[in-house]
């Protein structure tokens, strides 16, 4: 358990120090949601693992690089930006400590720079149990995408 | 100086201040940047050295979001019906309160071990609603739940009571806020003891908190034997919100009581810099490091924090309470100045509280005893002197909150 407090907060560090993303708090469920932006595309928060109850769509936080967590205010403001949370999050059946990184950028050069920074953290710590990556293009922007479940 | 924000007001301030993104992720869920992150880490570990100055010995404990619906409804069978507010899936649904696992974990550690049961947690949990909402104050996605939960014999139920009131009482104090309580009966076939912690908000009262001895439905739904009692307490992030609310409303300008001191490194030599990150550490002080900018001081100002040291060939600190900032050779004279005006601004918070609460006490309720009134009210106000009813002259520790019962109020 100590080993996994500290493998956290090395990654922690490393997004911080080296890569200068931002920490965002975790929130376990969030609501469906779905904005227009002047982007050319919606923009929608979410996580991979959705349900539904009452008609209502809500997305659990969860492992799978499928995911959105950049608030709106900040995906507004800034042209690029990295953002991270760290909680935990459903995997399979069990709940694990999971790390959520996100990025986007209008430099088609950022998805594969990105890749192989987020690849970095994997040589960092040794107890990862699981880890998925997703780069893609939504509108204008090149967006990467890190899923990390703790051991 | 003084001011009184109104919500809207004070959340333009703290999106402002980065301390939370406007609008999260919709309203009810709140996201809190990494400053908003750390001022609540302080709140609770506040909240936490109370607890270890009380003696408390609890177990920490920080749930699974996912709890079984079977389980939910064997526990509130007969109690309440809180469905409604709680998202499902399958035979699994979102925790809406910490109870159920925190008496899971007693009834586990019940047949170790033979004396008052603690545990202390600290979760999110996520109620669905509907009406206005406002990030910390009300949301769907509650955090932090801070929730005490006891097993106790009978034989100690009062001396639990006693030590709890004591715990919250030192706690909303260190806080800044000076709180009453209340006992009313809101939730009777929720719990059969039950404690507010009011505090002022206006000409109005708030709560911020209670302290419940469980109906004894829960004891049969939870299995739990009659020897024993259940007493849940705890507050939640409305709490941190107040005491942001009634510190700005002091100053005229945002304040957040539980914020760090934010550190500038200029250019001194790492072994400076050391050094205060040695000491602060030893006196407990939170703070964060951060680069110099050229409006390192203008952010400083509207951040809501309490002190900003910059750090040169000597230390300079601000303070939010000082006019202008001063400078020291000594890095020990420098930490006085910052402990002393900390303590100086929480007794100045605290005074304005208890006064404001004063007002409020003198306009609401009567000075009567229970066998004085003839009508309906809420409930008790505990005081801390006993005096005599206007009416009989008995001796009573309490006034009759005179509001109609059927007035709830958040």
């Amino acid at each position: 358990m100590k080993n996994q407090v500290n493998s956290v907060e090395k990654i922690k560090v490393y997004l911080i120090e080296e890569l200068h993303h931002i920490q965002i708090s975790d929130v376990f469920v969030i609501p469906k949601r779905v904005l227009s932006t002047k982007k050319g595309f919606d923009f929608e928060n979410y996580y991979q693992q959705k349900i539904t109850s009452k008609q209502k769509v809500y997305y659990l936080r969860s492992f799978g690089a499928n995911f959105c967590i950049v608030p709106y205010a900040l995906f507004k403001r800034e042209k690029a930006v990295g953002v991270f949370s760290i909680g935990k999050g459903l995997y399979g059946e069990s709940e694990k400590d999971i790390i959520l990184i996100e990025s986007f950028s209008y430099n088609p050069d950022h998805i594969h720079k990105m890749r192989k920074k987020y690849e970095n953290i994997l040589k960092k710590v040794n107890d990862i149990l699981d880890y998925e990556y997703k780069s893609f293009r939504r509108g204008d922007l090149f967006w990467s995408t890190v899923s990390i479940s703790m051991n | 100086m003084e001011y009184s924000f109104n919500k809207h007001e004070l959340i333009l301030n703290l999106e402002k201040s980065e301390f939370l993104y406007k609008d999260g992720y919709g309203p009810g869920v709140p996201i809190f940047t990494h400053k908003g992150i750390k001022v609540i880490d302080n709140f609770i570990e506040l909240f936490e050295r109370e607890l270890k100055e009380k003696k408390i010995k609890y177990s920490k404990l920080v749930h699974k979001h996912m709890i079984s619906l079977d389980d939910f409804r064997k526990a509130y069978n007969k109690i309440n019906n809180y469905e409604n507010e709680v998202i499902r899936t399958g035979n699994t649904c979102v925790m809406s309160d910490a109870l159920l696992q925190n008496v899971f974990y007693l009834k586990k550690i019940a047949f170790v071990e033979n004396y008052v049961k603690t545990v202390f947690s600290v979760n999110s949990i996520y109620r669905e609603k509907t009406g206005k909402l406002i990030p910390l104050y009300r949301d769907k996605n509650i955090f932090p739940v801070v929730q005490i939960d006891h097993l106790v014999h009978k034989s100690k139920l009062n001396k639990t009571i006693v030590l709890l009131k004591d715990l919250y009482l030192n706690f909303y104090k260190k806080l800044g806020i000076e709180i009453k309580f209340l006992k009313a009966s809101e939730v009777p076939e929720y719990a059969s003891f039950e404690l507010y912690f009011l505090a002022q908000e206006k000409s109005k009262f708030t709560k911020l908190g209670m302290i419940y001895v469980l109906y004894s439905q829960f004891r049969q739904n939870l299995k739990l034997s009659d020897e024993y009692y259940l007493i849940n307490s705890g507050f939640s992030g409305k709490s941190l919100f107040y005491s942001i609310e009634s510190a700005s409303n002091y100053m005229g300008e945002l304040f957040i009581p539980t914020s760090s001191v934010h550190i500038i490194n200029k250019i001194a030599k790492s072994d400076k810099l050391n050094k205060v990150i040695k000491i602060f550490n030893e006196e407990k002080i939170s703070f964060y490091i951060d680069e110099y900018e050229k409006n390192t001081y203008k952010k400083w100002k509207k951040s809501g924090d309490f002190a900003l040291l910059v750090l040169h060939e000597k230390y300079t600190l601000h303070i939010k309470t000082m006019n202008m900032p001063v400078t020291f050779n000594n890095i020990n004279t420098m930490i006085k100045c910052l402990i002393d005006n900390f303590y100086k601004v929480s007794t100045e918070l605290l005074n304005y509280s208890r006064s404001n609460i004063q007002q409020n006490l003198e306009t609401s309720t009567l000075q009567l005893c229970e066998n004085c009134i003839t009508y309906s009210y809420y409930g008790l106000i505990e005081t801390e002197n006993t005096m005599t009813c206007l009416n009989c002259g008995k001796v009573i520790n309490y006034l009759i909150f005179n509001i109609d019962p059927k007035d709830r109020f958040y």
